[in-house]
């Protein structure tokens, strides 16, 4: 079978931004090729994301790529949230493979600025749950992560310490991140003073909606041989999903496990063959400080995981912003900075394998992408 | 499950199932929009009878008259033997044990009047998991583990299912 890289990877500094998705977009596909080192010619195949109702541009991958004069043979759409991301990346490399075409460019781009947060809680997430019998109580995916945060501590697991814990490291780490929103380290005592938005939660163990973009480039064997020390493998994912939605039918299970994320790192060690101790860094895919403590316990990490494990050096969510839809890209950006040994001070040191766990909470859904080298070094400062 | 391939005379009539349903839900799609607007809780054939049952004041379950599975929200497919259309609207004490609970600050505007909203995870001594409003007496002072009741009450001039804490 075809080996297929991602070759180039490219972002926007989170921020509040007038400028339109479709504009943001093509910068980053610009710097990504750039990065990759491929002539637009060569990128034959795009898949991008499904915009919003909230978004001007509709059928918004083939006008940007039309934008751009890229002479694509083939183009498709996703929903870019934590799954879709996933799905876009074992397509692409599809793409490449069926069509045998040198390059493809996933790309997305959120702008949460244009929807304020109690808007976006009516007309959205009011409905990823169930519209009618969970919706309509004002249910949202912070609220539930609240919901789970309550149980855990109730049962002694964890203390609203641990959360703020969560977020003082996170903060910290993306001081260090160009493409972060926030870059002010924070206290423990500032998190736990807070004021409280959903309880426990308080706002800074929350992530700032902002706005955001990226684009990653994939390509053929014969095009990642070009620099191989640059281009980076995606191994099998592993994936697991509970079958369930949210609340009706987990009676009975804390709110605050998450089986499917267990026997995703199963499936995906089982799939690769590799095990905890090869992996250097993770980026988990993180909105809320709890959310972390918890997936890292599904993930089987132990619970001083901050101190021992390399776990979201861009600063997540939670430090570097969540432009929801264009998430994912800043997960992947970071892994292939790691990878590459081009973090600059966020550099961990001999990283071979990097984590990205894109996890969806009580939606019970979790795919993990494990990532290497593509010439199977280990990764050095450069 | 065992393969049933349909003949041409059976998929005609499961077709005319389907279409003959059609003419009662529309009748039920008026009613319920009278009563509830074309917003959340949206209409389903399968729930208009629990939304109707909330607006006298009763909280009701469905039990499979198949299986005899209780499960909620109402839905036209038994999650558990797959027979459709045999759910039967079945009373229900409402007591259950409060699994955890927040309150909300940040809401849609739809919502904003009952800011900070008390919400709240119950599981029902049927098997059923119901997330609502904690509402009531003592609601404040409640804890993970609290028995409670599932009652309906009037909030923001709509009948609701809520959970009341009770001793």
């Amino acid at each position: 079978m075809t080996q297929v890289a991602i070759v180039g990877s490219g972002v926007v500094p989170n921020g509040i931004y007038v400028q339109p998705e479709d504009d943001l977009i093509m910068r980053c596909v610009v710097a990504a090729a750039c990065d990759a080192g491929v002539d637009k010619e060569e990128i034959r195949g795009v898949i991008g994301m499904t915009p919003r109702p909230s978004t001007a541009q509709h059928y918004q991958a083939q006008h940007i790529a039309s934008r751009l004069d890229l002479p694509i043979d083939e183009v498709c759409e996703f929903e870019l949230s934590a799954m879709g991301m996933c799905n876009a990346l074992v397509h692409a490399a599809t793409m490449i493979r069926e069509r045998n075409l040198p390059a493809v460019a996933v790309w997305g781009a959120s702008r949460e600025s244009t929807v304020p947060t109690t808007e976006f809680f009516g007309m959205r997430t009011s409905r990823t749950s169930d519209a009618s019998f969970v919706g309509p109580f004002g249910m949202t995916p912070m609220s539930w992560n609240a919901l789970g945060a309550r149980e855990m501590i109730a049962a002694g697991e964890a203390t609203e310490r641990d959360f703020a814990d969560v977020s003082v490291r996170l903060r910290r780490q993306a001081v260090d991140n160009p493409f972060a929103y926030f870059r002010k380290p924070v206290t423990a005592e500032e998190v736990l003073s807070s004021r409280m938005v959903s309880s426990p939660l308080r706002l800074l163990m929350v992530c700032p909606r902002t706005d955001g973009a990226g684009c990653i480039i994939l390509a053929r064997e014969d095009v990642a041989k070009r620099n191989p020390q640059r281009a980076i493998v995606h191994h099998p994912q592993g994936a697991a999903h509970d079958g369930i939605n949210v609340i009706s039918e987990r009676a009975g299970m804390p709110m605050w496990t998450l089986p499917s994320v267990t026997r995703a790192i199963e499936d995906a060690f089982n799939r690769t063959g590799l095990s905890h101790r090869d992996i250097g860094v993770i980026e988990p895919w993180i909105p809320f400080a709890p959310m972390e403590v918890m997936v890292m316990r599904a993930l089987g990490y132990p619970k001083e995981y901050g101190e021992t494990m390399c776990v979201s050096p861009s600063g997540g969510p939670i430090g570097r912003g969540y432009p929801l839809l264009a998430t994912g890209f800043y997960s992947w950006h970071e892994l292939i900075q790691q990878l590459r040994g081009e973090a600059g001070p966020r550099q961990r040191d001999g990283v071979r394998f990097a984590m990205a766990v894109n996890e969806t909470g009580n939606y019970n859904g979790c795919v993990i992408d494990i990532f290497s080298r593509f010439d199977g070094t280990a990764a050095r400062q450069r | 499950m065992i393969l049933h391939i349909p003949t041409h005379d059976q998929l005609e009539a499961v077709a005319d199932a389907v279409r003959s349903r059609e003419t009662e839900a529309r009748a039920r799609y008026e009613i319920h929009k009278f009563h509830w607007g074309t917003g959340a809780p949206f209409f389903s054939e399968a729930t208009s009878a629990f939304w109707e049952a909330i607006r006298s004041g009763r909280f009701m379950l469905n039990r499979c008259s198949a299986c005899r599975h209780v499960h909620f929200p109402p839905r036209v497919v038994c999650p558990k033997c797959w027979q459709e259309d045999t759910a039967e609207p079945v009373e229900t004490p409402g007591l259950g044990k409060l699994v955890t609970f927040t309150e909300l600050h940040v809401v849609s505007p739809a919502l904003k009047e009952l800011t900070p909203i008390r919400m709240a995870v119950v599981d029902l001594e049927e098997g059923v998991r119901i997330l609502t409003w904690l509402r009531g007496p003592g609601a404040e002072g409640t804890a993970v583990g609290d028995p409670c009741r599932i009652v309906v009450e009037t909030v923001l001039d709509r009948p609701w299912f809520v959970a009341h804490r009770v001793e």
